[in-house]
C-alpha cells in the first residue's frame, strides 16, 4: 500500500515576465517525516522553486502544472486559501533575514505573534516562544525575546528564524539556505536540529548549495540544472553514486576542496 | 604546500592586546558600546600565512577593520613593521595602507557599480583625476591575466560578470599596487562550489609568486588549512588557540576548536558527516 | 511610439522650449515694442498677431514665448547653481560625518528657516529688481533640499563595500568622493531635480507676480499672470494663456519626474 506523499509536484513550469523560462516540468515528491535536499547552484532557480510553492514568486511570472499539498492544490491557488496555510501548515525559512523579521517589533513578539494568531494566550506564547529559541540552541533566550532582530549577530538571526518557522508546527518546512551564513558549529547544531523535527513527523525540503549539508541530513535528493531536475533519488547512493554527469561534477567539486586540505 | 618561511623581526602587521566595541543605537538615542574583541593578539611576519577561525558574527569582520585601521580600536595597538598606526597622520596612513590590501566576501558588492572593470583595477593607481594612459592599461591587462581573465573583460561592468569572475577582478584590484599582505575575508563563501577550488588555488598560487603574507578570515576550516601555515581560533572576540595549522588540527588543545573541528561536513558517507550530526 | 503619459509631457516640455526658442526669433514682432495703432486687438489668424495684442500693442504670442523663456532660464539657471551647491555639500558632510557634518547641516537647518519671500524683498530693495538676482535669491534656497537627499544617499553609499576597498587602497578622500560616491548618487540626484525644477517655475511665476521678479518690459509667466489678472474682466485671454502654459510646463515636469522616480526605483 502507498503511503500518499505530503507534496506531490507534476510538471511544474515556472516563466519570467518576459517569457524565459525559470523552472520547467519539475516532477518530485516529499514524502511525510521526509528531509528533501535540493542541490544547484545560482542561478538554477532552486529558490525561485520554494518561493513558487507559496504563491511568491517574482512579480509577473506565470506557474502552471500541479503541486498538490495534501488535498490542497497550490498552483492557481486563491490568496486566501495560500495565505491560510502560510505560517501554519507550510512555513518558509528565508535565505534573506530581512525578509523575515519585521526590524520594529522585538523578536518576542514576533514569535509569540505566530502563536497568538492561532488563539493561543499571550502567558503560554511566550513561554512556547522561549522553549523554541531554546531548541536552537540560543544561549539566553529569554534575553534574546527583548530584543530587536538588527542586535543579534546574523548567525543568531537564523536560528531564531529557524525557531520562528517551526513554533506553529507545519507539516512542511521549507528552508532556503538555512546555514549558509553560519559557522561550522552553530551548523551542526541547526542541522541536528532539523533531525529533530525530522523525528517528530515534519518534512522539510532543503535548499543548499553545500553537498555536505546535504550527506549529513537528507533523505532524498534533488539536483537542479538551470531550473530542469537533472537527478534524484536517494541521499546516500546519489552521493556514492551519481548517475548524472552533472551530480558528478558537482561532487568532485566538493570532494576537490575537501581534498584540498590534504594535499598540505 | 605554503612556503613556510624562517620569520625577521618585526612582524608585518601586528595586533597588540586589541580591544574593539561596536555602537550599540538603542531607543530614545541611548546607547551602549558592545565589546567585540578582547585583548586579541597575533601577528603575521612576511610571507607568512595565518588564517583566522571561529565563529560568525561581529568578531571576524571587526578585526579585519580594525587591522586596517577603518576602525580604532578601544584599547591595544596595531603596528606594521613596528609602527603604531595610531600616531601616524593621514596621509601617512595611506601611505602604509596601501602595503596591505583586502578581498571582500561578496565580490559583486565590493566593486563600483559605476564604474568598468579598467577602471576598477587601476583605482589604486589613480589618486587624481585624469585619464587612464597606456602604461596603466598595460599594467592592468597584466595583473587581469595573473587572475586568469582576459583583455575582453575590460569594458565591462560588474553587473555583467559572474561571482566567481568579479572576485577575480577583485583580487586583480587589490594585486595591483604591489601590496606585501593580502586580508581576505571569507573570499569563497559567497560563490558557487564548482568555482571555489579554482580561486582558493588562485590565491595559493599567487601568495607562492609573490611572496605575500596572507591573513585568511574564514569559518571555512578546508580552505585555511589549504592556504595557511597557521591559524589562530577566535571565539566570542577572544583568542581561544592559535599555532601551525597542521598540528592545530590533529591536537586541538581548546575545546571549542575540538567543537569546529567535529562540525566539519563532508560528502563522502562514513566520513564526519554523519559522524558530527548526531 | 508608445503612447503613455511621462512620453506625453516629455512632447509638451520639448514642444513649449521649442517655442519659446522659435517663435520670437521668427515673428515679425519683437515683445517690447508698442504699437499704438493696434492695441487690446483679439486673435486674428489673417493679421499677423495670431492671438491678438496686448493693452500696449505688442503681440500677445511673441510675449507668452519670450515669457516662456525668461521662466525656464530662471528655472535651468537656478536648478543647475542648486544642483552643484547641493551636490558638493551633501556628498562633503556625507562622507566626513562628525563634526563637519554636524556643522554643515546646522547651517542648511538655518538656511531652511529663513523666510523666503521676505529674504528676497531685502534683496530687492538692497540691490534693486534684477533678473541675475532671481536667479541667486532662487538658487540660495533649493540647493537645500538637494544637499539633504545627497547627504542621506551619501551616507548609505559609504557603507557599502566597494567604498572600504577604495579607502583601504589608499586613495585621498576627495577622489573617493568623486570617482566613487558622486557617480553612484546620478540616479536619485537627477529625480530630485526634476522635483525641484517645476518649484522653482513656480517660485519664479509667484515672485514675478507680486512684482519682485522680471523688469518691465521683459516678461516672464509671473508678470504676464499680473497683467492678466488686472485684465480679466475685459479679456480673460490674457490671463488664461500664460495661466495654462504655466500649469503644462509644471506639470509636464512634474509628471517625467515621476516617472523617472518609477524606473529608478525599479
Amino acid at each position: 500500500m502507498r503511503v500518499e506523499p505530503l507534496l506531490a509536484v507534476k510538471d511544474l513550469s515556472l516563466r519570467r515576465a518576459d517569457g524565459a523560462p525559470v523552472l520547467r516540468d519539475l516532477r518530485f515528491e516529499v514524502g511525510r517525516g521526509e528531509i528533501l535536499g535540493v542541490v544547484g547552484q545560482s542561478g538554477s532557480g532552486k529558490s525561485q522553486l520554494l518561493l513558487s510553492l507559496l504563491g511568491l514568486a517574482m512579480r509577473g511570472a506565470t506557474l502552471s502544472g500541479s503541486a498538490k499539498f495534501g488535498a490542497q492544490e497550490l498552483v492557481g491557488a486563491s490568496e486566501g486559501a495560500l495565505r491560510r496555510l502560510r505560517g501554519t501548515q507550510i512555513a518558509m525559512l528565508f535565505q534573506d533575514p530581512l525578509l523575515s523579521w519585521n526590524p520594529y517589533l522585538r523578536i518576542g513578539i514576533q514569535l509569540a505573534e505566530v502563536l497568538r494568531m492561532r488563539g493561543i494566550d499571550a502567558a503560554a506564547a511566550r513561554t512556547r516562544a522561549c522553549r523554541a529559541l531554546a531548541d536552537v540552541d540560543l544561549a539566553e533566550p529569554e534575553r534574546v525575546l527583548r530584543q530587536y532582530p538588527h542586535e543579534l549577530s546574523g548567525g543568531m538571526r537564523q536560528r531564531a528564524m529557524l525557531a520562528m518557522a517551526t513554533l506553529s508546527t507545519p507539516a512542511l518546512l521549507l528552508a532556503d539556505e538555512p546555514t549558509t551564513a553560519l559557522d561550522p558549529t552553530t551548523q551542526r547544531r541547526v542541522l541536528q536540529r532539523m533531525r529533530v523535527l525530522r523525528e517528530q513527523g515534519m518534512s522539510i525540503v532543503l535548499v543548499t548549495h553545500d553537498l555536505g549539508v546535504v550527506a549529513a541530513v537528507a533523505d532524498r535528493v534533488l539536483v537542479l540544472e538551470h531550473g530542469v531536475i537533472v537527478e534524484q533519488g536517494e541521499a546516500a547512493r546519489l552521493l556514492r553514486a551519481p548517475a548524472g554527469e552533472y551530480t558528478r561534477t558537482l561532487l568532485n567539486a566538493a570532494r576537490e576542496l575537501e581534498g584540498l586540505s590534504c594535499l598540505s | 604546500m605554503p612556503v613556510m618561511t624562517p620569520a625577521p623581526a618585526p612582524p608585518l602587521l601586528e595586533a597588540r592586546d586589541l580591544n574593539v566595541s561596536v555602537h550599540v543605537a538603542h531607543r530614545w538615542g541611548t546607547a551602549t558600546q558592545r565589546v567585540v574583541l578582547h585583548g586579541v593578539n597575533l601577528c603575521v611576519h612576511r610571507g607568512q600565512t595565518l588564517a583566522v577561525v571561529g565563529e560568525s558574527g561581529a568578531g571576524k569582520s571587526t578585526l579585519v577593520r580594525a587591522l586596517l585601521r577603518l576602525q580604532r580600536p578601544a584599547a591595544g595597538q596595531v603596528l606594521i613593521d613596528g609602527q603604531d598606526l595610531a600616531i601616524l597622520s593621514p596621509s601617512e596612513l595611506r601611505a602604509q595602507r596601501r602595503r596591505i590590501q583586502i578581498v571582500f566576501q561578496d565580490p559583486i558588492a565590493s566593486l563600483n557599480p559605476a564604474l568598468t572593470v579598467l577602471e576598477l583595477v587601476t583605482d589604486p593607481l589613480r589618486p587624481g583625476a585624469g585619464a587612464i594612459g597606456t602604461a596603466l592599461k598595460e599594467k592592468a591587462l597584466e595583473q587581469l591575466q595573473t587572475v586568469g581573465l582576459g583583455a575582453e573583460y575590460l569594458g565591462r561592468r560588474a553587473a555583467e560578470l559572474s561571482g566567481g569572475q568579479a572576485q577575480r577582478v577583485a583580487i586583480a584590484r587589490a594585486l595591483i599596487t604591489g601590496p606585501e599582505m593580502l586580508i581576505c575575508d571569507e573570499p569563497v563563501s559567497a560563490l558557487d562550489l564548482a568555482l571555489r577550488s579554482q580561486v582558493l588555488r588562485l590565491l595559493a598560487e599567487l601568495q607562492r609568486q609573490r611572496s605575500l603574507a596572507l591573513l585568511l578570515v574564514t569559518h571555512d576550516l578546508h580552505a585555511a588549512r589549504f592556504l595557511c601555515e597557521r591559524t589562530l581560533v577566535l571565539r566570542r572576540g577572544a583568542v581561544v588557540e592559535q599555532g601551525v595549522t597542521t598540528q592545530l588540527f590533529a591536537r586541538p588543545a581548546a575545546d571549542y576548536t575540538r567543537e569546529l573541528l567535529a562540525s566539519m561536513l563532508s560528502v563522502d558517507p562514513g566520513g564526519r558527516a554523519s559522524r558530527s550530526v548526531s | 511610439m508608445k503612447v503613455s503619459l511621462p512620453r506625453l509631457s516629455l512632447l509638451l516640455l520639448a514642444g513649449i522650449a521649442l517655442g519659446a526658442l522659435i517663435v520670437p526669433w521668427i515673428s515679425p514682432f519683437d515683445y517690447y515694442t508698442p504699437d499704438w495703432d493696434h492695441t487690446s486687438q483679439g486673435p486674428q489668424w489673417q493679421g499677423g498677431h495670431l492671438l491678438g495684442t496686448d493693452e500696449l500693442g505688442r503681440d500677445l504670442l511673441v510675449r507668452l514665448m519670450w515669457g516662456c523663456r525668461i521662466s525656464l532660464l530662471v528655472a535651468l539657471a537656478a536648478s543647475f547653481i542648486s544642483l552643484v551647491i547641493g551636490v558638493l555639500w551633501g556628498v562633503v558632510a556625507g562622507y566626513r560625518g562628525g563634526r563637519v557634518d554636524a556643522v554643515m547641516m546646522r547651517v542648511v537647518d538655518v538656511l531652511y528657516s529663513v523666510p523666503f519671500t521676505p529674504f528676497v524683498v531685502v534683496l530687492t530693495v538692497l540691490f534693486g529688481r534684477d533678473l541675475v538676482l532671481l536667479f541667486i535669491a532662487i538658487g540660495a534656497v533649493s540647493w537645500l533640499d538637494i544637499a539633504r537627499v545627497v547627504r542621506a544617499q551619501t551616507l548609505g553609499l559609504k557603507a557599502r563595500e566597494f567604498i572600504t576597498a577604495a579607502e583601504v587602497a589608499g586613495l585621498p578622500a576627495v577622489t573617493i568622493m568623486r570617482r566613487h560616491i558622486v557617480p553612484n548618487l546620478i540616479g536619485v540626484t537627477l529625480v530630485c531635480l526634476t522635483l525641484t525644477i517645476p518649484a522653482i517655475i513656480t517660485t519664479e511665476a509667484f515672485l514675478s507676480y507680486i512684482g519682485l521678479g522680471a523688469q518691465s518690459p521683459l516678461t516672464s509667466l509671473g508678470v504676464m499672470l499680473a497683467d492678466g489678472a488686472a485684465q480679466m474682466r475685459a479679456r480673460p485671454l490674457l490671463l488664461v494663456l500664460p495661466a495654462t502654459l504655466l500649469i503644462a510646463l509644471v506639470y509636464a515636469c512634474n509628471r517625467l519626474g515621476d516617472a523617472l522616480r518609477d524606473r529608478h526605483a525599479g
